[in-house]
């Protein structure tokens, strides 16, 4: 194993989402619609997580919110960004969402010695921040193992 | 027994009870407030990433490697190491430290026994010295990178 991968450039158009200090990168080829929350959020006791108000419906939808800070307390309206990727029912939350098209972007490799078993972490670019490339299906299955026993 | 031990050595402390020793030709530069970048998903040991002249290297935080206590944030050091893979490639890697490394000089070229409660930790700390009446494991820089 080798501390360092190959140097690639990721080209296309992406999607910057930032929730807290964390700033990921994706195709936008992968997210199927982005819209403002709209409505009232109430907190969920399991990292991740936050439901909607719609908690007593047969079927709430489920809200994703990857920072620890952003499900701490009862979330308002207009509060997030809101991401749905192709193939997952869930919402994910974000303090922003920039969509940058026709990009280069060298990727910065990321260290193996760093990075656990199942992270969905592919490299690095710099933006105004350091921002971690991921993929929809990696994250989607990084927060389905994560969520495992929870009574969603 | 003898062994390999630098007859001078970088110390770097781990814990109040602990510090482990590495060559001193690895050492490449120890950062002050090092600027850290946080990275989800993470291994237990990893406190994040730094930027060292253009490479993002993982960050170490040897409590948790060696099971002291949990994974703490950034450390007010980063010790950055340099060791040469087998292939002769070289490869870098920082530590987080609590407090600032300094050079021992090693008079006694004798090999001790790691402390009992590190050998489980045997594949990274191969071998240890006495230094000012203290056994110091060495640590292997290779196999903690590759472990």
């Amino acid at each position: 194993m080798q501390d360092h991968l190959q140097a690639h450039v990721l080209a296309g158009d992406v999607v910057m989402l930032r929730a807290g200090g964390l700033q990921l990168l994706v195709y936008q080829a992968e997210i199927e619609t982005n819209d403002f929350l709209q409505q009232h959020l109430m907190p969920y006791q399991q990292d991740f997580l936050i439901l909607s108000d719609a908690v007593l419906h047969a079927k709430p939808q489920l809200y994703i919110a990857i920072d620890e800070h952003m499900g701490s307390q009862q979330t308002s309206a207009q509060r997030f960004l809101l991401t749905k990727f192709f193939g997952c029912d869930w919402l994910w939350c974000w303090d922003d969402v920039r969509i940058m098209l026709d990009v280069k972007l060298p990727i910065r490799p990321l260290p193996a010695r760093a990075l656990a078993e199942n992270s969905p972490l592919l490299g690095l670019v710099e933006l105004d921040a350091p921002t971690f490339i991921t993929s929809a299906p990696l994250l989607i299955d990084y927060l389905e193992n994560n969520l495992r026993g929870a009574h969603v | 027994m003898s062994n390999n031990a630098p007859s001078a050595a970088w110390l770097l402390p781990v814990c109040q009870d602990l510090a482990v020793a590495v060559p001193l030709v690895c050492a490449q530069e120890l950062l002050e407030h090092p600027k850290m970048i946080a990275m989800p998903s993470a291994r237990a040991d990893c406190t994040g990433l730094i930027n060292w002249r253009g490479q993002i290297l993982s960050c170490l935080d040897l409590r948790a490697t060696l099971a002291r206590a949990p994974r703490a944030n950034m450390g007010s050091y980063a010790q950055v190491l340099a060791f040469v893979h087998k292939g002769g490639e070289v490869a870098y890697i920082s530590l987080s430290l609590t407090s600032a490394p300094y050079v021992v000089h090693i008079t006694n070229n004798m090999s001790y026994p790691l402390p009992s409660d590190l050998a489980s930790f045997a594949h990274i700390l191969p071998a240890a010295v006495m230094v000012e009446n203290q056994v110091v494991p060495i640590l292997d820089l290779q196999q903690l990178l590759l472990n």
